[in-house]
């Protein structure tokens, strides 16, 4: 099975040979984690290849089959998944009431899962969750979308012209091995204890994985396809927008992939340090204040966020099935 | 060989030179012109006077001694338990698809979200940080394990099979070496995410380590320093990175002699 990050390996011979090396090895140990995502839908990787290898017209009508085809294989999916989650659940609640009736460990800092249950409907009623929440889906769209925003363009232009990308490779570097985490003091100084050093924290933290990923998604652009674009006259422009920018969209998608999931991590660590609102907050207060349902309800809404993203993630990547026709 | 490696080194650093002090240079200028608060965002100069400092009496030695202790003991258990782990579930495809939502369920489940868990079990000392580090770091390992495994070409294994391999023996002579470019990926995503969590942890709860140094630096409003400890967690990560790479490619190398040997 070819996944995103083996394809990316595929086409990089094809680069020119003065390219540093370093970066490509990284961005696939980058890209890679992808590589799970798709496998679990192998849908997604049959078409990438479909593409790839040929370059054949289809129907709407064929897509259409696709699309029925991929809502049955979700379906199954979901029924495939609800055993292991139920079995998991079934743990979760039996196991420390049998622990603390053996005097194994006390429950109270494992709570069965229904006690954690109605700790979590109780903040969803009285608005508590919803308040929290707000405030995290505020900072991490608000520091997302400015990663969005700044990265693609500068990684498009920074693919573009190879001497500026070789130029600033060392630095680009560098700043991506400084974790974000690091700076959030810095960004405090800069910005203040309020929102902006927040926003600014996670939009950093998620411009590196889409700022590579677009410099190598520009770069490993088939030089054929530019030639020929060239060859029949088109501007500078024009294969800017209809050759390079459609042939590198995989590529960016796959780093903005990678950027929201890096950024709710960056968001929860941001919370936990200096916040006074937001599901990261709402954690490490309750574990603070020794309110353990209530925190293990905040953990679940969190790997809920996170669930809810990459679905949403992989949905939109579904969308490149007009790429095809 | 080993001269072609030189080179292609020494090229690199000096292709690498111009942009790194080019940003050296605008970090101990751009200060000094004002746009900034120069308390907030001292010139290079004076943080590398501070790195220096703090090299020299010691304590940056100490932080970072902790902090890869934290890291290494967190990352060697992942290793000893992921990997078996990973090979199994990748072998046996009916337990991985079984298993797989639950995987996917905890590995969405951000780890710094468990910190505080890891605290109530396991108390505020050291062995919560390495436990943290341990659950972030298994996951890339894991899920590239279960995948190189997957990806094994079926005709080796049933080449291996046909001369009358034993089970035991496909695993560790066939499997593994074939799925260990995948594994290695693994590892050094897992080294990159290990820093970020590490320094999380040590500035959301520790006494020592580089987080806290940091930390602790800009509670104390000592900029320079500060900058100095961001300064040593950039080239740690770097260094590990570029560690790693170089190990991946000799053992990569080596592979390839031998496989070209044969």
């Amino acid at each position: 099975m070819t996944s995103i990050a083996q394809e990316q390996l595929g086409t990089l011979p094809r680069k020119p040979s003065h390219a540093p090396e370093t970066s490509n090895a990284d961005l696939l140990a980058y890209l890679a984690p992808a590589q799970h995502d798709l496998s679990a839908f192998p849908e997604k990787t049959s078409r990438l290849d479909r593409r790839q290898t040929s370059v054949e017209i289809r129907s709407s009508v064929s897509s259409f089959q696709d699309f029925v085809m991929a809502v049955g294989k979700r379906s199954r999916s979901v029924a495939q998944s609800a055993p292991i989650i139920i079995l998991f659940l079934l743990a979760w609640e039996f196991v420390p009431r049998i622990a603390t009736r053996l005097d194994l460990f006390d429950s109270t800092f494992l709570p069965p899962f229904s006690t954690v249950f109605r700790a979590f409907c109780e903040i969803a009623v009285d608005g508590t969750l919803l308040k929290h929440l707000s405030v995290s889906l505020g900072r991490a769209g608000a520091g997302f979308l400015l990663a969005n925003v700044v990265a693609i363009p500068l990684g498009l232009l920074i693919g573009w012209f190879p001497a500026v990308e070789r130029f600033l490779d060392p630095v680009l570097q560098t700043f991506r091995q400084t974790a974000a985490m690091a700076l959030f003091p810095v960004f405090i100084l800069l910005f203040g204890i309020g929102e902006p050093s927040k926003v600014v924290l996670i939009y950093w933290g998620a411009q590196w994985p889409i700022l590579l990923s677009t410099i190598t998604g520009v770069k490993s652009v088939d030089p054929l396809l530019t030639k020929a674009a060239r060859s029949m006259n088109a501007s500078t422009l024009q294969i800017f927008f209809k050759v390079i920018l459609p042939a590198a969209f995989p590529a960016i998608f796959t780093g903005v992939r990678l950027a929201a999931t890096h950024s709710i991590l960056i968001l929860i660590a941001a919370e936990m340090i200096g916040a006074d609102r937001g599901l990261g907050y709402l954690v490490y207060d309750s574990q603070v204040r020794f309110e353990i349902p209530l925190m293990y309800a905040g953990i679940i809404s969190l790997s809920l966020l996170g669930l809810v993203v990459n679905y949403l993630m992989i949905s939109i990547d579904g969308l490149n099935s007009w790429k095809k026709g | 060989m080993p001269n072609m490696r030189g080179t292609r080194r020494l090229r690199k650093i000096t292709q690498g030179a111009p942009g790194i002090l080019t940003f050296l240079a605008l970090w101990e200028t751009v200060p000094r012109l004002g746009f900034f608060d120069p308390r907030y965002l001292p010139p290079f100069s004076q943080v590398a006077k501070a790195f220096w400092k703090i090299l020299l009496n010691g304590t940056l030695l100490v932080h970072i001694g902790v902090s890869l202790q934290r890291s290494l003991s967190g990352f060697g258990l992942a290793l000893l338990l992921a990997t078996p782990m990973g090979l199994l579930l990748g072998w046996y495809p009916r337990l991985e698809r079984f298993v797989d939502p639950l995987l996917q369920l905890f590995r969405q489940t951000s780890v710094l979200a468990l910190f505080p868990v890891f605290i109530l079990v396991f108390g505020i000392g050291e062995f919560s940080k390495v436990f943290l580090i341990f659950w972030a770091v298994q996951w890339p390992i894991l899920l590239n394990t279960v995948s190189g495994v997957k990806e094994v070409d079926p005709l080796l294994l049933k080449a291996a099979r046909s001369m009358n391999a034993s089970t035991w023996q496909l695993l560790t002579k066939v499997v593994l070496p074939a799925a260990f470019p995948s594994i290695f990926l693994g590892i050094r995503l897992a080294a990159t995410y290990s820093i970020l969590v590490l320094i999380a942890a040590e500035m959301i709860g520790a006494k020592s380590g580089l987080g806290f140094l940091l930390f602790d630096s800009e509670q104390l409003f000592q900029i320079p320093t500060m900058f100095a400890s961001i300064m040593t967690m950039a080239l740690l990560g770097l260094g590990l990175n570029y560690g790693l790479q170089e190990i991946g490619s000799r053992i990569n190398s080596w592979k390839g002699a031998e496989i070209s040997e044969s």
